[in-house]
């Protein structure tokens, strides 16, 4: 495995995501992440060989695909495999107790649905109170998926709407980026942090 | 008397113009003197959207089961230090990305800063 490799482990490891986005010219802003730099016929040498080391599998319109990346003839779903999930652990050194699942959406012109889940209670009531939502409803999640590949046995959420223009996202920022082992953004080649 | 009067006409006068130069002045700055740690709006590639509600309208945000995730600081792309990253998701997979970037816009009334936002 080279550090390639883990790179496009990254991509997925929060969401399965498609080829198209994958070859995009803007991987690194999709992304947030380095960019690997591969050209098209490169980028499917790679996935063939995590395909073939069953880090990856492939899907379309919710059906697997058993066929290499290279032998596809449209756009494809990449998704981490069981395996591939914990290769990206031993090398990202995630604390999952530290990880914040948020989901938002809109419900109208003003309101903001959001989700907010975390496998620690206390670290859950510490986000609600700097987001300013008081006694708020918590409902126990058994068992819980932080990202698709994982299970976690417990978790904790809350459920709430909030008015657009009293929602300080930002407050959210701190929450976002520790849990992981995360790349070396000011590195001229690709590289993770000590 | 005279010169008093004249003097002070004078004063005000001269005040005037230098107040309303000063003014001139700040009108024709641009973003470049102004703001020079910003990057202009102008020269953003696709962070067209005026809010993030609207660059995620553009990924289809209005279907159901299309959900933001938290917003991230941008490390990458070329707003990095001025702008955060939002995951879009929809059944179970990734819909596309938003990003965002303060930038600096040459306006009529001067240089001013404000933040974009791109779907993609």
């Amino acid at each position: 495995m080279k550090l390639l490799h883990y790179l496009i482990l990254d991509y997925l490891h929060e969401l399965p995501a498609k080829f198209s986005q994958l070859i995009s010219v803007d991987v690194d802003i999709i992304f947030n992440m380095p960019k690997h730099e591969l050209s098209k016929p490169d980028l499917l040498l790679q996935l063939d060989f995590m395909f073939e080391s069953e880090y990856i599998n492939l899907k379309c319109k919710n059906n697997d695909i058993n066929k290499k990346p290279s032998d596809q003839k449209f756009d494809f779903e990449i998704y981490l495999t069981n395996l591939g999930g914990k290769v990206w652990e031993e090398a990202f050194k995630p604390n999952w107790n530290q990880f914040v699942l948020v989901e938002q959406d809109y419900l109208d012109k003003k309101n903001i649905n959001i989700k907010i889940a975390t496998i620690n209670l206390s670290y859950l009531y510490l986000i609600l109170n700097s987001l300013g939502v008081k006694e708020n409803k918590i409902h126990k999640l058994s068992p819980w998926h932080p990202v698709y590949w994982k299970l976690i046995k417990e978790a904790y959420s809350s459920n709430f709407v909030i008015n657009e223009d009293d929602f300080n996202e930002d407050v959210l920022l701190k929450y976002g980026e520790k849990w992981r082992k995360q790349w070396d953004f000011n590195a001229s080649q690709l590289r993770l942090k000590e | 008397m005279e010169v008093w009067g004249g003097g002070l006409v004078d004063l005000d006068a001269k005040a005037l113009a230098a107040s309303d130069s000063k003014a001139k002045e700040c009108k024709n700055k641009s973003c470049k003197e102004s703001y020079p740690e910003y990057l202009p709006c102008s020269s953003l590639r696709g962070y067209s959207y005026k809010s993030k509600r609207d660059a995620f309208y553009a990924l289809g945000g209005r279907d159901k089961g299309v959900k933001i995730q938290k917003p991230r600081p941008a490390h990458s792309g070329p707003c990095v230090g001025q702008g955060e990253h939002w995951n879009v998701l929809s059944g179970g997979g990734r819909r596309g990305s938003i990003a965002s970037c303060r930038c600096c816009e040459d306006t009529p009334s001067g240089p001013k800063l404000t933040i974009r936002y791109k779907a993609i």
